[in-house]
């Protein structure tokens, strides 16, 4: 038994801060269906479960709920298993009654009741539908008593948190919550998961699958789907990631003193996100720059945007002019005082760090009216 | 610079040489009428220093000499650096250039033009005065009265001056361009008082966050619509899931049928029971209506044997009544007779007590005449005395005025007689011993001295010896005295008295009688007192009426009944008629007892009659009653219709007693009233429960269709997009706004640090100008300042603590202001050594007598340090500027 293990596709996200970019990134996450049905061809599986969130929202339009639709249908050959999860959960007139009535492919087949179904093979599924955003029972745990014919292998199909992955213990009871024994606890031979957006393997039958399509930098640099194979009943599952996404996600980190590093910094990017064109970079730069290196800066910040996908900055800098900045300034006169009166702001510990900040700005401003 | 030397030929109204003599250092002035040339020799100066020979310019050609064919020649004179300088210049024709330094020719032509200006400090090619402190120094006509605005050349060279003593403070272009720009990028964005500008991208940005923010509300608040009919359809989906269940359905079906029947079968065994009740009521009145009609005729036979008893008994009592009531009227009878002889002794007593009451009255009233009669004669006595009292005094009486008018008349005549006396002669008459008894005088015998006055001829006898007659001469004294005695006599007459004597006695006569008529008077009131206040009659006639009412009353007791013989005495009439009265109060007590016994036995007699009647009464209606029960059932036929009657109420008790018993039975088989309502309300319970749940089912069924539609037509909308997408935008336009909102605050900063560091700067930069500037304008101006740009323009004046724009000031003092500056800008180069004379055309029109004086005071003072040159045409008004008195001559050397 071979099937495609993935989850949190998220089709119609919006992406309205990526401005024009946004399209691109709608359409990579359908893309990233069909690469998921290519993957399945090639794997020789039969079936793609997709562990829940398949849509971004419980109220899409009827061309988002198509769409995917769409691309499921160009492959005849694989069965395709949806899950409502915590974004599109299933209620009356929610997306999957809408979805149904549009009228689905043969191939692709909705769970939105915990009914096992039969996959072929000697194989059972048993989905865990959500029927609410946040359900506060442990929908798996039906799973325990779930009856499915001798010799079956019996695969799970959920959409929930197993662990709170870091969210502080203070936030209250956290919303579908599942059991990561479980696949021990109902004599699961595989517990497909999704929710979490990053690839992950919970327990030797329980994994994440990652979302195909990264649409934020704390996700993971590129989608992922699990290819998963499954001897017989009881035998030990094989899980195999593979890439099916467009863009690749980036973060990093560091402080500058100076600009010198920044060359040897650009090239270690450029090695490691090959091509950066599809890279989605976020930047977070700290530490402090004189007003002529963080202009050197700005001019490497502008050229890198031109070269990946996108990129987002974001920068604590502090601005220490040294003295060559205020000469560029002015050596005397009006300029000058004003520029050591806004430089002396900026390191003023009475004022706020909002008003030291605007400080720094206008002596930076300063500085580009000055040496115009 | 000090000019020395002017002198033109074939300039203006100049065809011949002219030369301006008496310029040196100091207050230079030429006064001169209008058209004398000041101007044109400004003019001249002007173009000779500043203007290169060979041009041609319109300023250039209007020096020229009308109708002239005339080369402009100017020469200038002037000291710099310590040395003497002298300029020729043609202009137009034979142009050309010489300067000489010290005597010596030191360049030629265009060499000598720009020789000139090296001179003067001018930057090579300079070619206007405007460029140089020259075009802020020399004033030309017209031109006093706007603000000293120096040219950019002026400027660099008043800052080259200036900021050799306070460094670069302005920081120059640049400094201008960064705070232009900031302002400008500021202005993009917001208006002068800060808030976002239409057109700008702060206002975009926060209208596209105002949007987002509206249409996200918006979106959510239809996603909440969208919410809340999901969470009412699912409910929905549940009721009708819960209505539609079959076997609940079926089950509450069979429950009302069995109720159903449960109630038919409680409704028969009531109509049965409800059946025999009612034939039990029936032979319940068959056996009433029996036992009455037996009853009734046991009552008939009874009653009519009671009536018969009654009927004996009457017809006894009536004869007994009767004879009571014949007895009762022979008493009555006997009563009334006795009555009426008592009644006749009665009116014959009350006659007697009448007569002894008259002739007691009569008694009375005669006693009454007599003691009248005797007041009325004594009265009638006093009154007449009293008449003739009043009589008397009518008489004698002497009125009081007479009396005064006899004593008035006696006083005149003693008046008279005093004034005769007094103007008489006296004569005094001695006589001695001898004589004694011999002399007469008037008639009496003088023994001793006597004093006479002779008011009379008075006749004096010494004896026989002689006869002296003294004579008083003639008077109207005399005539006096005999009016006075006249009038005398006439009072005395008026009164009817001799004399004032006895006139007096008279009066008092008068007053004893007037006593004795009071005393008269108050015997006859006692005796006839008047009767009342206010009467008419006096007590005379009261009396009188009184005595006529007593005889009145007395004849009538006598023709009353009297006999007219003599009435016994007034005790005797008492005693008779006290006798009389109690004979007659006895006979009115018997008479009363009498009428009380006939007025008892006549209602005795009266009452006997009705009883009478009553037991008459009762007999006939007893009779009447018997006649109508054997009317009903005679005698002879009760006895058998009693005993068919008994049979007949024994057999309707049977037929009843059974019929009880049976309903009895049915009414037993009956449910009890409690249990058919219970049962009647599971019926009615079952049957709504049922109705309840079809009917709710459909509503349901219609809701949840609803529901459904509007579900489907929402969620077709894409809102959960639409909502994150929007969402993101706000997100977007928020981080725009605060990008631009953090822009601003650091472009603001930057343009307010930039003009709060320029104002320190130009306070710095500007001082040397104010002081400079202020003992100037102190002289004029006391206590007052200039606010100047960094331009050297003056903006405001501000004197006694308000600020006036300059445009705002009058003519005169922007005119004074004016120069006032340019003065100072000029002691401010000349005390850098870069003196330039300041020369004033056509100044202070509009400067009144007193602000003149202070501004020559000012120019005065001004000329300490550098030259000046003031021309005006206004003679008398500078007579008092005082300095170095300039002539234009004509020069034939």
């Amino acid at each position: 038994m071979r099937f495609v293990h993935t989850a949190d596709w998220q089709i119609g996200k919006s992406f309205v801060r990526f401005g024009d970019k946004a399209e691109a990134f709608r359409a990579a996450r359908l893309d990233a269906v069909e690469a998921i049905g290519r993957l399945a061809v090639a794997e020789g599986c039969g079936h793609v479960l997709v562990a829940g969130d398949v849509f971004d929202s419980d109220s899409p339009t009827n061309v988002t709920l198509r769409a995917p639709i769409e691309r499921m249908r160009g492959f005849a050959g694989v069965g395709w298993h949806l899950l409502p999860g915590n974004h599109d959960a299933h209620r009356p007139g929610g997306p999957w009654e809408r979805l149904v009535a549009l009228g689905l492919p043969a191939n692709v087949r909705v769970h939105v009741s915990p009914e096992p179904v039969a996959l072929g093979d000697g194989a059972v599924l048993l989905p865990a539908p959500l029927t609410s955003r946040h359900e506060t029972r442990d929908l798996t745990a039906r799973m325990d008593d779930t009856a499915t014919p001798e010799g079956a292998i019996r695969i799970g199909l959920a959409h929930g948190a197993v662990t709170r992955f870091g969210t502080p213990d203070d936030e209250g009871e956290a919303a579908n919550q599942i059991d990561p024994g479980r696949a021990e606890k109902a004599g699961l031979d595989y517990l497909a998961l999704g929710d979490w957006h990053r690839t992950r393997q919970i327990g030797p039958r329980t994994w994440y699958a990652g979302t195909p399509e990264p649409d934020r930098h704390d996700s993971q640099p590129v989608g992922t789907a699990l290819v998963v194979g499954i001897a017989q009943a009881g035998a030990p599952p094989t899980v195999e990631p593979r890439p099916v996404g467009t863009y690749r996600w980036a973060t990093d980190t560091f402080d500058l003193a100076d600009t010198d590093t920044l060359a040897a910094r650009e090239a270690v990017l450029r090695n490691a996100h090959d091509p950066v064109s599809k890279l989605v970079l976020r930047l977070k730069i700290g530490g402090a720059l004189s007003i002529a290196a963080r202009r050197t800066l700005d001019e490497w910040l502008e050229r890198l945007q031109a070269s990946v996908f996108h990129l987002a900055t974001a920068l604590s800098l502090a601005i220490r002019p040294d003295a060559a900045d205020l000469e560029r300034i002015d050596f005397d006169g009006v300029l000058r005082r004003v520029a050591e009166r806004l430089k002396a702001r900026a390191a003023d510990p009475a004022l706020t760090a909002a008003e030291r900040q605007i400080a720094e700005d206008a002596l930076l401003a300063l500085y580009l009216e000055a040496t115009a | 610079m000090i000019i020395t030397h002017l002198a033109v030929s074939g300039v203006g109204r100049f065809r011949t040489r002219h030369v301006v003599r008496g310029l040196g250092a100091g207050l230079n002035l030429l006064c001169a009428p209008n058209e004398a040339g000041k101007s044109t020799l400004f003019r001249a100066l002007t173009l000779a220093l500043f203007a290169r020979h060979g041009s041609k310019t319109e300023e250039i050609r209007r020096l020229e000499t009308l109708g002239a064919e005339l080369p402009a020649c100017v020469e200038v004179g002037f000291q710099r650096g310590g040395a003497e300088f002298l300029l020729k210049k043609s202009f137009l024709r034979a142009t050309g250039a010489k300067l000489l330094k010290n005597g010596a020719l030191v360049a030629d032509g265009r060499a000598a033009d720009e020789a000139v200006w090296t001179a003067l400090d001018l930057s090579p090619g300079t070619s206007a005065a405007e460029e140089a402190a020259f075009g802020l120094l020399w004033v030309r006509q017209g031109q006093s009265f706007t603000p000293a605005t120096p040219s950019d050349g002026t400027r660099a060279l008043l800052s080259r001056v200036i900021e050799a003593e306070v460094g670069e403070v302005l920081g120059g272009e640049r400094g201008e361009r960064v705070l232009k720009s900031v302002t400008d990028q500021l202005a993009l964005d917001e208006t002068a008082r800060g808030q976002p500008k239409v057109g700008g991208a702060w206002k975009a940005a926060l209208d596209r966050r105002a949007e987002a923010e509206a249409t996200l509300a918006s979106l959510r608040a239809t996603l909440a619509g969208l919410e809340a009919d999901r969470t009412a359809l699912a409910d929905k989906l549940r009721e009708r899931d819960m209505l539609a269940d079959p076997a609940e359905i079926a089950r509450q079906k069979s429950d009302r049928d069995a109720a159903l029947a449960e109630r038919d079968q409680s409704v028969k065994a009531e109509q049965a029971a409800q059946q025999a009740e009612t034939e039990v009521a029936q032979r319940e009145l068959a056996l009433d209506r029996a036992r009455k009609s037996h009853e009734e005729l046991i009552g008939l036979d009874q009653r009519i044997a009671k009536t018969r008893d009654k009927i004996a008994t009457l017809t006894r009592r009536v004869a007994e009544q009767a004879d009571a009531r014949a007895a009762q009227a022979a008493r009555l009878a006997t009563q009334e007779q006795a009555f009426a002889a008592l009644a006749k002794e009665l009116a014959a007593a009350e006659r007697t007590v009448d007569r002894a009451r008259r002739q007691e009255i009569a008694a009375r009233e005669a006693e009454r005449v007599a003691e009248l009669s005797t007041r009325l004669g004594q009265a009638r006595e006093l009154r007449e005395a009293i008449a003739r009292i009043r009589h008397l005094i009518t008489t004698i009486a002497v009125p009081a005025d007479a009396i005064q008018a006899i004593e008035t008349a006696m006083q005149a005549l003693d008046a008279a007689r005093a004034r005769a006396e007094a103007k008489a002669p006296r004569v005094r008459i001695t006589v001695a011993p001898a004589g004694r008894g011999r002399i007469t005088c008037a008639d009496a015998t003088v023994d001793g001295t006597r004093d006479v006055a002779a008011v009379t001829p008075l006749t004096i006898a010494v004896g026989d010896l002689a006869t002296i007659e003294v004579v008083p001469a003639a008077s109207d004294d005399d005539a006096a005295i005999d009016a006075a005695r006249q009038a005398l006599d006439t009072a005395l007459r008026t009164a009817g008295v001799a004399s004032l004597a006895e006139a007096h006695e008279r009066r008092a006569k008068v007053a004893d009688l007037q006593t004795e008529g009071r005393g008269l008077a108050a015997e006859l009131a006692a005796i006839a007192p008047v009767p009342a206040k206010g009467a008419k009659e006096d007590g005379i006639a009261a009396l009188e009426r009184a005595l006529a009412e007593a005889q009145a009353s007395l004849d009538a007791g006598v023709a009353a009944g009297l006999d007219g013989t003599a009435l016994p005495d007034r005790d005797a009439l008492v005693r008779a008629r006290v006798e009389a009265e109690a004979a007659r109060d006895r006979l009115r007590r018997a008479h009363a007892d009498a009428q009380s016994a006939v007025l008892a036995a006549r209602s005795e007699t009266e009452a006997e009659t009705l009883r009478l009647q009553a037991a008459q009464l009762d007999l006939a209606d007893q009779q009447g009653k018997l006649a109508e029960d054997l009317a009903i059932c005679p005698d002879d036929r009760r006895v058998d219709r009693l005993a068919r009657l008994a049979a007949d109420a024994a057999q309707a008790r049977a037929g009843f007693e059974a019929a009880a018993a049976r309903a009895k039975e049915l009414r037993a088989a009956v449910p009890t009233a409690d249990s058919r309502v219970a049962l009647e309300a599971r019926v009615k319970r079952l049957t709504q429960a049922i109705d309840g749940r079809e009917k709710r089912l459909a509503e349901v069924e219609r809701e949840i269709a609803n529901l459904q539609g509007r579900v489907a037509t929402r969620g077709g909308e894409g809102l959960g997009e639409r909502e994150a997408e929007t969402a993101e935008t706000l997100a977007l336009a928020e981080t725009e706004v605060a990008a631009i909102e953090r822009r601003l605050a650091a472009l603001r900063l930057l343009r307010d640090t930039l003009t709060e560091s320029r104002r320190a700067a130009r306070d710095s930069y500007l001082g040397p100008v104010k002081t400079a500037m202020r003992p100037y304008l102190h002289a004029l101006f006391p206590g007052a300042e200039a606010a100047l740009d960094t331009g050297f323009s003056i903006d405001a004046l501000t004197r006694a603590g308000a600020g006036e724009p300059f445009t705002q000031l009058s003519d005169g003092t922007r005119e004074q202001v004016a120069i006032i500056v340019r003065l100072a800008l000029g002691r401010l180069l000349a005390e850098r050594g870069q003196a330039v004379p300041v020369v004033l055309d056509d100044s202070l029109v509009f400067s009144d007598d007193d602000r003149i004086e202070r501004m020559f005071d000012v120019l005065t003072q001004a000329a300490e340090k550098q030259q000046m040159i003031v021309l005006t045409c206004r003679s008398r008004a500078f007579l008092n500027c005082g300095g170095r008195a300039l002539t234009i001559e004509p020069d034939e050397g």
